[in-house]
């Protein structure tokens, strides 16, 4: 088991969530993680920015992360719109902790940022496709 | 092995600090000539120690009793 933390700004994604349920799910998953790191995804770029060093996780409000015979859904399964993006640190090949760069909607609303580009912004990834 | 051509972390930083907010796109910080995995790395060094100016990572347990649950209520079985 590894500790995971989460970047300040988590909390207010984890708050935004639209409902108890949904945000239960997602804490479900983050504990999940302190047993499986790799449960997620590799990432690649995303908006501009590189999270290949970084995972995703697709989750719904039908999931039922405590059990530990439930796997994360896979993308193409009726296309799970929540995500949680996080990575291994310092690296997966020395996993001392798993931190959560960010949690939400691929697609938000107009207004509002999607998942990928809070993370590519929390990391301050300073090297970026133009 | 030191790549010698690998920047150092100071100089990553001090660049990182004078050009962002000025361009309007994100400065490459990596030439193409010098994208080296060692390279990489100590981008990464200093992109770290910018993101920690939001402030320290927090610990799942302590949200969890933030947004009003208990740690117990999350085993897995």
């Amino acid at each position: 088991m590894i500790p995971v933390k989460l970047r300040p700004e988590v909390h207010a994604d984890l708050r935004e969530l639209p409902n108890q349920r949904i945000q239960k799910v997602a804490l479900a998953w983050l504990i999940r993680l302190r047993r499986d790191p790799q449960l997620g995804q590799p990432l690649a770029w995303r908006h501009g920015g590189d999270l290949s060093d970084c995972r995703k996780l697709y989750f719904e409000e039908r999931d039922e992360p405590l059990r530990f015979d439930f796997t994360p859904r896979p993308r193409s399964e009726s296309q799970p719109r929540f995500r949680v993006v996080y990575r291994i640190v310092p690296d997966e090949r020395r996993p001392e902790h798993v931190q959560v760069i960010a949690i939400g909607l691929k697609y938000p609303p107009p207004d509002k940022p999607g998942v990928y580009e809070k993370a590519t912004g929390r990391l301050d990834r300073l090297i970026r496709r133009r | 092995m030191m790549n010698p051509k690998a920047p150092s972390v100071e100089d990553i930083e001090q660049r990182a600090v004078s050009e962002r907010g000025v361009a309007d796109e994100a400065p490459e910080f990596v030439d193409a000539a010098d994208d080296t995995p060692e390279n990489r790395a100590v981008v990464r060094v200093v992109e770290d120690r910018l993101a920690r100016r939001s402030g320290p990572d927090l610990e799942l347990d302590d949200v969890i009793r933030e947004l009003g649950y208990e740690p117990a209520d999350f085993e897995p079985r």
